[in-house]
């Protein structure tokens, strides 16, 4: 077949010639307040604009196709890099999806729980920080970027000394959260860190400021049944008057027995989207307090379920490792081979797991043939789905407005292109 | 401050008998795994069913969560369509199947929930099934004018490294006809 009838190669997504009075401007994918490698696409008639579209896809790996080539465990280190912003969130969405498929859920140890629990919302912190910080950049308040990279960089500190890792945490492991077991004083640490925590300084920066709430006040509404319908999760959703949380709604780890509030705000703007996130600052601060508590009164339990089939030995035990030439378990060498090399291996099924992620529902979904390997991995990410919101967010409104719409629905495009 | 869990409205067992009373007729089977309710339907009465469990009272779905595809090369109908749906109210949630052949369009879900746009459009770019009805069906994520579905299963890891041309004639099925390409182009 000769290749002048082979697929037609467009190179760029086009709107068309603009009408007399119209002029179609193109944003990004290389601009500061897209948040990465977005590009949109808005036709204007002066400053409002009358039609966008968003061009994505700059920053697609092919995610699901590579999880869909590698051992369970192997697949976890990917989801690091979707919402880089926070990292264990996804790890989190990744290995509850596992357990289920695997039917070990109730085998998972109670100090297991609490470390993910406390890691999950120091990760929340973490990404909201990072949005909080590039928003307010994005309507000219550039004060609040340092101080949210101030408090960020301890969290950097937090995980690099729970995990090893800074960014790219992969810091549980199915089954439990593998060595990552609260190393000497990680829990004092943390418990410092929400006590020295201020939610306040960004609160009585931004949420009084009359420039913040005259740039975000009325701009970007969405309404509740438009929400629902374009699938809007997390604080977009709670920002128009939803009360939904699956933390709350669908519990995991143990989200049921620690004390927190939804914050819910009606108006659906911008300004309803920041309260939420500020808000879900001051909760998951006192989230950490009170599972930090918990975990030390846990210290001494197991942090990994007693599962030889799934929990790698640990790496003490296993004959070949130790410094002093002793012969060490051969069981657990056997078991810790097997485990590598074929890695556990799901009944054949799929299962769908979602966790509230910072920046909405973050599910996966596997489908397994009864081999090592996920025969298919689908990754349900917030920032996808949000983004195509963007369209009924910015249509009718100003130009300025428009750098506001993207910050508020709180994208990370590793995400929206997997 | 508030603690617990919010439990669905209504268990399993009473999701059935309500799903059986509203759409029953129109579906091949109810399974439970895990869990998790999974209805078969048919591709021809998927929007029917989707529209009734949203618009049925004591069940709302009104959330569509999320549309992806599994790829069984070896299967007569060789995708299968997966759709999860949750309903906000009555915080319940159901797994929705139906099945489609290579080359075979599936009705599209657009003028039902908005997310349906972006997402069957992620379905199209990575598996080529088209949604007959979709106002914009093309490609999302990779670059337009693509000639290939990544996520079928023969589709190598590493990437194609024959020609485009070598792909128009195979018998893989990872590139369809000029035929299927010419309303997309």
């Amino acid at each position: 077949m000769a290749s002048e009838t082979s697929p037609k190669r467009v190179v760029q997504p086009e709107m068309g010639e603009a009408e007399e009075g119209r002029m179609i401007l193109n944003i990004g994918p290389q601009h500061p307040s897209t948040h990465g490698v977005l590009r949109v696409l808005a036709k204007v008639a002066g400053e409002t604009i009358e039609e966008a579209e968003c061009d994505i896809g700059y920053l697609h790996r092919g995610v699901e196709k590579l999880i869909e080539t590698k051992r369970y465990y192997q697949g976890m280190t990917y989801t690091d890099r979707t919402d880089y912003t926070a990292a264990p969130a996804n790890n989190l969405g990744y290995i509850l999806a596992v357990e289920k498929l695997l039917g070990i859920e109730d085998d998972i140890p109670d100090r297991a729980h609490y470390l993910r629990m406390i890691v999950m919302e120091l990760a929340r912190i973490y990404g909201h920080l990072i949005w909080i910080g590039t928003h307010a950049l994005d309507m000219g308040a550039m004060s609040m970027f340092l101080y949210a990279f101030r408090e960020r960089e301890k969290i950097s500190g937090l995980f690099e000394e729970g995990c090893g890792a800074r960014l790219t945490t992969n810091f549980f492991r199915v089954g439990g959260v593998g060595r990552h077991d609260d190393p000497p004083g990680w829990l004092e640490h943390v418990q410092e860190f929400a006590e020295t925590f201020t939610v306040e300084e960004f609160d009585t920066l931004l949420t009084d400021n009359e420039l913040y709430k005259s740039r975000t006040k009325g701009v970007g509404i969405i309404s509740t049944e438009d929400a629902l319908s374009i699938g809007l999760t997390g604080p977009s959703l709670r920002g128009s008057g939803v009360e939904w949380d699956l933390r709350r709604h669908r519990p995991y780890a143990r989200y049921d027995e620690i004390d927190y509030k939804i914050p819910v705000f009606t108006e659906g703007d911008v300004y309803a989207r920041y309260m939420v996130r500020l808000n879900e600052l001051y909760q998951s601060r006192s989230m950490i307090a009170q599972s930090v508590e918990i975990a030390r009164d846990l210290r001494g339990q197991p942090a990994n379920a007693n599962l030889a089939d799934v929990v790698w030995p640990e790496i003490e035990r296993v004959s070949g490792w130790q410094p002093d030439g002793r012969s060490g378990d051969m069981e657990a060498m056997i078991n810790h081979f097997k485990l590598v090399i074929e890695g556990y291996k799901p009944p054949a099924g799929d299962a769908y797991f979602g966790v509230e992620s910072p920046k909405g529902e973050l599910g996966f979904y596997f489908v397994s043939d009864g081999s090592g390997i996920p025969y298919r991995c689908h990754i349900r990410s917030p920032s996808f789905v949000n983004l195509s919101s963007l369209k009924q967010l910015v249509e009718g409104g100003l130009m300025a407005d428009l750098v506001a719409c993207i910050g508020s629905i709180d994208i990370v495009l590793g995400e929206v292109d997997r | 401050m508030l603690k617990g869990a919010l439990k669905p409205l209504l268990s399993n067992q009473q999701m059935i008998e309500q799903i059986e009373s509203t759409v029953g007729s129109k579906l091949d089977s109810i399974a439970e795994y895990l869990g998790d309710l999974t209805l078969v339907v048919p591709s021809n009465s998927l929007c029917e069913v989707l529209q009734s469990l949203r618009d049925d009272n004591s069940l709302r779905f009104e959330m569509l969560v999320s549309i992806t595809a599994v790829h069984w090369p070896d299967r007569k109908a060789e995708f299968e369509l997966v759709y999860h749906l949750r309903s906000i109210v009555n915080n319940l949630f159901v797994v929705i199947k139906t099945e489609t052949g290579l080359g075979d369009a599936i009705p599209t879900t657009t003028h039902l929930f908005k997310t349906a746009d972006w997402q069957e459009r992620e379905v199209f770019d990575m598996f080529g099934i088209r949604f007959d009805g979709h106002p914009n069906l093309k490609r999302i994520l990779l670059p337009e004018g693509y000639p290939w579905f990544p996520l079928r299963k023969g589709f190598p890891i590493e990437g194609p490294d024959f020609p485009i041309d070598a792909y128009q004639t195979d018998a893989a099925g990872l590139v369809e006809s000029d035929d299927f390409w010419k309303d997309y182009t």
